[in-house]
């Protein structure tokens, strides 16, 4: 058994035993596609959303995963102090499709924000809403309640 | 790879330069430097955050997060040559608040990891099935001795293999570390995973 020096410089086998780990680092945990773009949309999006309540994404619930159709689909909880936004992502005949559902139950604008433009619809009594045929890519929800009252909420950027 | 080393812009300029480039532009209504800057930042903060311990879902979030409360804060950071150094700071301290929320009560005693000595107590980043990517022999060895190696080591090592030209004063952010401890403790970690390597037969040198 050997030992190395620490106070010694870096030598060739040490530059390699780096670059080598470096390689394996990306291909155990690899940034993700997009998140640099992502993030970039979370910036242009920041000044329009100043006033928001930043809502944090909850561990993905146990009861989305209930049978073979959801295996494409994606349960994403985001939760802050005035709401909890539940949203199931799938596959749709022209992109994706988002079930979404507001708790406490009350009516809201939701609109999707992507880079290309937005998409605006209202949840019901029930605080549940249907937006369909969404293009894949990045984007970000915000939730205003219909009655003016309290804070705009927004999600992070997703990846649809 | 990034837009800097495919474009060769790198030149003689560091990312701390790179950032604080940026921050000037972006203060005078200029973006495309920091377009730059956050491709280029992001794999960085990235490796920050999951060297934490923070879960690969909630590891986008944070990395997200802490871009948004930059452009929140730009009016306040004084130095443009402290911007990387706020960036790691933030990315730090955001996944370790991270880590605590999920982790529940159990971790509400513990303090921020610059407030003890005690580097060890960090949350080591899990293995996880992800090693299971690993196909060829040679990774998944390097990466099961890296595994052993403390917490610590591995943050360093992780950023400074994941980085191009990490310089002393970076990792120093991100570990918490006094920047005269960085060239001796990644000596000290290089050392170690070689020592490790040597002790494992099946590993051969190339």
């Amino acid at each position: 058994m050997s030992e190395y020096s620490p106070d010694e410089v870096m030598d060739a086998r040490d530059r390699e035993l780096l670059t080598h780990l470096g390689r394996v680092v990306q291909q155990v945990d690899p940034v993700p596609d997009g998140l640099a773009e992502r993030s970039l949309f979370a910036l242009t999006l920041a000044d329009l959303q100043a006033e928001m309540v930043e809502l944090v994404r909850m561990e993905t619930p146990e009861l989305a995963l209930r049978g073979e159709e959801t295996v494409t689909a994606r349960t994403i909880t985001f939760t802050a102090d005035p709401c909890t936004v539940m949203i199931t992502v799938s596959p749709g005949e022209a992109g994706v499709r988002i079930d979404g559902w507001v708790a406490p139950a009350m009516r809201c604008t939701v609109d999707v924000l992507r880079p290309e433009g937005e998409v605006r619809t209202e949840s019901d009594d029930e605080g549940c809403f249907v937006i369909e045929d969404l293009p894949r890519g990045p984007a970000s929800l915000v939730l205003r309640r219909t009655d003016g009252t309290g804070p705009a909420v927004s999600t992070p950027v997703i990846e649809l | 790879m990034n837009r800097q080393a495919m474009t060769g812009h790198t030149g003689d300029t560091t990312l701390g330069d790179r950032a604080a480039l940026a921050l000037l532009a972006y203060r005078e209504g200029r973006t495309a430097p920091l377009e730059d800057f956050v491709h280029e930042a992001t794999p960085l903060l990235w490796h920050v955050v999951r060297g934490q311990g923070v879960p690969r879902e909630d590891a986008e979030d944070v990395v997200q997060g802490v871009w948004l409360s930059f452009v929140r804060h730009t009016g306040t950071i004084r130095e443009p040559e402290a911007l990387l150094a706020w960036l790691l700071v933030s990315a730090r301290r955001a996944a370790w608040l991270a880590v605590r929320r999920q982790r529940g009560d159990q971790a509400h005693t513990r303090e921020l990891p610059d407030d003890t000595d005690e580097a060890g107590e960090l949350p080591s980043p899990s293995p996880g099935p992800e090693a299971e990517v690993l196909t060829h022999d040679r990774d998944s060895r390097l990466w099961q001795v890296f595994l052993r190696l403390p917490a610590r080591c591995q943050q360093i090592l992780r950023f400074v293999a994941s980085a191009d030209r990490p310089d002393y004063r970076a990792i120093a952010e991100v570990t918490g570390m006094k920047v005269t401890a960085v060239g001796v403790t990644r000596g000290r970690c290089l050392a170690k995973l070689r020592t490790l390597l040597d002790q494992d037969e099946r590993w051969e040198w190339a």
